[in-house]
């Protein structure tokens, strides 16, 4: 009986500290989450699923009954900083020779003569395959991709973390008792259980408070940056283009120079290389055995379709 | 069992795996760390060292309570863990909810101050991180138009443009590389000692202060008196803080690079720019610039702003330095605090030759020098827009025209392109030699030393009339007030009047007040591009009420004009006295002497002339006479003068419609020419004679940089978004509550809830436009750039243009199959029904 107490009074407590985070927490205003949401940081193989390899060895009997679970929460944040990371050092390039400043952040020349959009971060395409706008594909992804998968990506991790915490509690208990699970033996009448539980919860909820209060910021300067230095490389790579055909621009006017050195010629042989008129050439231009004025289609000097 | 362990096994190595990276990524954090690093400054309330250190030294002044820097941010987060920690420090218990209180409000206040700073800095840096001008930095701009200008820019160009030229090369770091290595990673070490604390309670305050100090290269600042300088007073005093070390560094980097360039099989010129590879700190998101005249450092990205410093603590340090101790210099030097409230004094116009204006590239920007009215299409006039006004155009520099030609365009026509081909059988000495023309010119010069010229003035250099055998005789003076230095340019300014009278009567050069105006303005603005590029007119110091004037190459070229043509009358209504700006313009020169070489007399001028007069004596020959040789730099430029010359040699000279020659129109001995039938070079429409005439180049307007209005937009979007009328200073759109109590509701309790409820509205937008400003900045960067390329590509689709058009008629030239009539005068031939004769 007092058991039953015991769990209404701990359920009623939960449902009051679920209520308060709900109040207390600083949420972004974000669309609809789900508990698979978090499956976007990554997946961990259930330690069941390998126990029933070794054993059973069939991969599909044994993923249906150990499906993978998503990465526990302990590295959600590590996870989402990293690959944002990665994102964006891809995005600046990589420095070839550690101590240069000079970023390859082009994998060849730049295209002068096509639209061609150069391709984003690998890790921006493996973030996209797990988040639901591109689940049924969409790549392969150019770097005006990354914007919108970042995006996406932070609202996923917004969301799991809030998603979280509305039941923390439970979710630790569900996480403590599993973990509990799997020491060795005797431990599980563990009597500090609800004091680790404490402490815990305590600690997760700071955690996700922090993270919820600095994720948004710090992408938000990311993309800002990202967007700045999208725009200079458009002008670096114009600046490039004109210098190109600059080079070719300036061949060909030397060419050009070339010939316009026989100007002077060309116009002063313009005179003598004229026709003479066919009443005043001296010939007999359509075989009439006459020549100029007495040639017979010739009636006058300004007749000039004799042929 | 086994399995367990097996399974914590796995999980361990998994764990060590994640591990591994993490530390890495804590050893040297990348840009992303840095942001997130700041977003957690701004965010968590864990309060910055240096704010911390004011908010306990006002705790102390006015509560007589010693906190700790932890504290502080307990204070903020924590009111009831303050309560507990300040009474353990304290016995005035009861006074802590008073401090905790105070606390409180000074901290947010004074993040939301450091906050406003950085992303403003974040969004200056919007525009400058593709301004750099150091090899090797990612999407620095600047480097690549140097490029585009050693393309593009014909030798005439650079002899009369009022476009300085740089000269940039690149330079390879020396070998072997473990010396070199060394010496940049004595300047690291250096570097790292100004970086204090780690992670979210990193300071770096001084390391950014130094990125200032020597932003623009070490050597102006260590030009200053005293190395131990600490810095002066005040919220900025860190910006003047000097650190003898990092300079010694980077002193030692330059020395050992410019000491490589020794054994470079080509020599570096004078005007040469060496640029060296930048070289990359990561971790501390440094780079080191160098070239072969000076060096610094700069961020990579910048992000850490100097912010304000609210204590003064040079005392205490400077105490801290010896062996008195912690105890003894707290007490005798306690940090003075720095309290707001004042507004600074607005930034000074930067001086000419400091800061961005010390930088090769930066320093032709219109930051730093005075806009040439050849470079402003529109001129304002009326009163000044209230706000930042950085650059505006000047009125036209001359009352009279400026260039004036009596035969064309004269394309080319004024300075140095081309490089001596023919070569006389005698040199010119500084006697009269009277070496006729060869058969490629219709002129030649000699240069004549003389104790008095010919001339109205016999104290001043004089470029005679053409004689009859072609010669044109240019006397110099053995001294020009008293200068002998200055006769390099004199010469400059002479061989530019031959230039001017090779194919034109001499009275072009004084006939009247125009006439003078033009020819002087335009042989001045050669020689004052001289002046400008050995860095003499930067060093004319000349006053106007009191403020010195920063000398341009046309307000050089305007008043040596007005000095030349004074006889005739006023070139200009410039302030300035003639006279006075010439005797300044001797005394900068005479400065230069030594550092330029510059001649110690007449005969040493004319033996030694500059490599500009003589490009401009190789100039002098007709481009396209049969049988002679031209050599010329390959750039776009000098390719065009000699199409352009050629063209118009044609125009002038030959005979392109025969029987006549093609300009002048008053001819009428052959009438009957424009009955000639499909003859491309008269009949064509627009006449192609037309294409003699400079293409309206539609040149890059100043950009709109226009500060004041970007926040007047952005001070009116916050305005709108509260549905409140535009107000200055935005903040009165955000007290606006009387939206509010205008509709009262029966419940005070509501009414209560309805009207913090409208504050938070409020400062939603404010927040979101705040977040936004940034992405405003970029934008507004954007569109800056874009419309400074729009205007370039459209001057070269002109230039194209034009250019495909004359090349296009040359190729396109038809021979027509008749002669004209010579007997009655008649047309002979009808070429269509619309052609009449």
């Amino acid at each position: 009986m007092r058991w039953q107490y015991a769990l209404i009074g701990f359920s009623v407590l939960i449902a009051g500290a679920g209520f308060a985070a709900e109040w207390e927490q600083p949420y972004p205003k974000l669309g609809a989450c789900t508990k698979k949401d978090s499956m976007a940081f990554g997946a961990t193989t259930d330690p069941l699923y390998t126990q029933c390899m070794q054993n059973v060895g069939d991969e599909s009997y044994c993923s249906a009954l150990y499906p993978p679970a998503p990465l526990p929460y302990a590295e959600w944040a590590t996870r989402y900083h990293k690959n944002v990371e990665r994102i964006l050092e891809d995005f600046l390039g990589k420095t070839p020779n550690d101590h240069l400043a000079l970023r390859q952040w082009r994998t060849g020349p730049a295209s002068c003569t096509q639209q061609a959009e150069d391709p984003a971060s690998p890790v921006v395409g493996q973030i996209a395959a797990t988040l639901e706008p591109w689940s049924t594909g969409g790549g392969p992804f150019t770097q005006a991709d990354t914007v919108p998968v970042l995006l996406e990506y932070l609202r996923v991790y917004e969301c799991s973390l809030v998603e979280r915490s509305m039941s923390l509690p439970v979710e630790i208990w569900r996480e403590e008792t599993d973990r509990r699970g799997l020491l060795p033996g005797g431990l599980d009448a563990n009597p500090f259980f609800f004091m680790t539980f404490w402490e815990t919860w305590g600690k997760q909820s700071q955690d996700i408070r922090r993270e919820l209060a600095i994720s948004r910021p710090t992408l938000q300067r990311v993309l800002e940056f990202m967007g700045t230095i999208h725009m200079t490389r458009m002008f670096e790579q114009d600046a490039e283009c004109i210098q190109r055909a600059s080079l070719d621009i300036r061949n060909a006017i030397a060419l050009s120079a070339d010939a316009a050195a026989c100007l002077p010629r060309i116009w002063n042989a313009k005179d003598p290389l004229r026709d003479l008129p066919v009443c005043s050439d001296g010939r007999d231009n359509d075989d009439d055995g006459k020549i100029d004025l007495v040639d017979s289609d010739c009636d006058s000097l300004t007749d000039m379709s004799e042929e | 069992m086994n399995s367990r362990f097996s399974i914590a096994g796995s999980m361990l190595t998994m764990i060590l795996i994640e591990i591994v990276p993490l530390t890495t990524f804590a050893a040297a954090p990348l840009l992303y760390s840095r942001m997130k690093m700041i977003a957690e400054k701004e965010e968590l309330h864990d309060v910055e060292p240096d704010l911390a250190r004011f908010v306990i030294a006002l705790v102390k002044e006015k509560y007589q309570v010693t906190l700790a820097e932890e504290d502080i941010s307990v204070a903020v987060r924590d009111h009831g863990a303050f309560l507990g920690r300040c009474g353990r420090s304290t016995s005035q218990v009861m006074r802590c909810e008073e401090i905790q209180g105070a606390i409180a409000k000074v901290v947010p206040r004074e993040e939301r101050v450091r906050k406003l700073g950085r992303d403003l800095y974040l969004t200056s840096s919007s525009y400058e991180i593709p301004l750099s001008e150091h090899m090797g930095k990612f999407a620095a701009l600047a480097p690549i138009i140097g490029s585009l200008l050693t393309i593009w820019q014909s030798g005439s160009d650079r002899a009369s443009g009022t476009d300085p030229y740089v000269h940039m090369s690149a330079g390879a770091l020396p070998e072997p590389e473990s010396t070199t290595r060394q010496k940049y990673d004595d300047l690291k070490e250096e570097l790292d000692t100004l970086v204090k604390g780690s992670g979210t309670k990193e300071d770096l305050s001084e390391l950014s202060a130094a990125v200032a100090r020597y932003r623009f290269g070490y050597k102006s600042v260590r030009a200053e008196e005293s190395c131990g300088s600490t810095g002066s007073g005040g919220e900025l005093g860190l910006l003047w803080k000097r650190w003898c070390n990092v300079e010694d560094d980077l002193h030692g980097i330059w020395q050992h690079l410019e000491d490589s360039l020794d054994d470079r099989p080509i020599p570096v010129s004078r005007d040469e720019l060496v640029l060296f590879p930048t070289w990359l700190y990561k971790d501390i998101n440094v780079v080191v610039w160098v070239t072969n005249r000076n060096a610094g450092i700069d961020w990579e990205i910048p992000l850490e702003p100097v912010l304000p410093r609210m204590l003064d603590d040079r005392d205490y340090q400077q105490c801290m330095e010896g062996t008195l101790g912690e105890s003894y210099c707290g007490s005798v030097y306690p940090p003075m605090i720095i309290l707001g409230g004042a507004s600074l004094a607005p930034p000074q116009t930067t001086a000419s030759g400091a800061g961005l204006c010390n930088m090769p590239v930066g320093s032709q920007g219109y930051l730093c020098r005075m806009i040439e009215q050849s470079e402003c299409r529109v001129f304002s006039d009326g009163p000044a827009p209230t706000g930042i006004r950085l650059s505006e155009c000047k009125q036209p520099v001359l009352k009279t025209p400026m260039k004036m030609s009596i035969s064309g365009p004269d394309v080319c026509g004024i300075g140095g392109w081309r490089l001596p081909t023919e070569n006389p059988s005698q040199g010119d000495t500084p006697v009269k030699d009277n070496i006729p023309p060869t058969q490629c010119s219709n002129c030649s010069v000699d240069l004549y030393c003389a104790t008095s010229c010919p001339g109205t003035n016999p104290a001043v250099a004089f470029t005679g009339a053409k004689q009859s055998n072609g010669v044109i005789p240019i006397c110099i003076p053995n001294s020009i007030a008293g200068s002998t230095a200055i006769l390099q340019s004199v010469i400059i300014h002479e061989l530019t009047h031959a230039q001017q009278t090779c194919s034109n009567p001499h009275s072009i050069l004084n006939q009247d007040l125009n006439h003078c105006c033009s020819a002087e303005y335009q042989a001045h603005l050669v020689s004052c591009s001289t002046f400008f590029e050995d860095g003499i007119l930067q060093d004319v110091q000349i006053q106007y009420q009191g403020k010195n004037l920063p000398v341009s190459t046309e307000f050089c070229a305007e008043n040596l004009a007005a000095a030349s043509c004074s006889a005739l009358g006023e070139c200009n209504d410039s302030p300035i006295v003639a006279s006075l700006f010439l005797q300044k313009l001797v005394e900068a020169t005479n400065r230069s002497q030594s550092r330029l070489g510059l001649p110690t007399s007449c005969t040493d001028a004319i033996n030694k002339l500059d490599p500009r007069g003589k490009t401009i004596v190789a100039s002098l020959p007709s481009i396209c006479t049969p049988q002679c040789r031209s050599e010329y730099e390959n750039s776009i430029g000098n390719n065009l003068c000699f199409v352009g010359q050629c063209i118009e040699q044609s125009w002038e000279e030959e005979r392109l419609v025969p029987g006549r020659m093609s300009l002048n129109v008053g001819d009428e001995s052959f009438p009957w020419d424009s009955c000639v039938g499909t003859e491309p070079a008269a009949n064509t429409d627009p006449p192609s004679a037309g294409r003699l005439v400079l293409p309206t180049l539609a040149l890059p307007p100043l950009p709109e940089y226009n500060p004041w209005a970007a926040a007047q937009i952005t001070d009116r979007a916050l305005c709108q978004m509260l549905g409140l009328p535009p107000r200055t200073p935005p903040t009165l759109c955000m007290g606006e509550v009387s939206t509010q109590l205008g509709r009262p509701l029966s419940d005070p309790l509501d009414m209560l809830v309805n009207l913090s409820k409208s504050i938070d509205a409020q400062i939603d937008p404010a927040h979101e436009l705040e977040r936004m400003a940034p992405s405003v900045g970029t934008r507004y960067a954007t569109n800056l750039y874009r419309f400074q390329i729009d205007s370039l590509r459209w001057s070269f689709v002109e230039i194209f243009d034009a250019a495909a058009t004359l090349l296009e008629e040359i190729g396109s030239t038809s021979f027509p199959q008749q002669m004209c009539s010579r007997v009655d005068r008649a047309c002979p031939y009808i070429p269509s029904t619309t052609a009449t004769p």
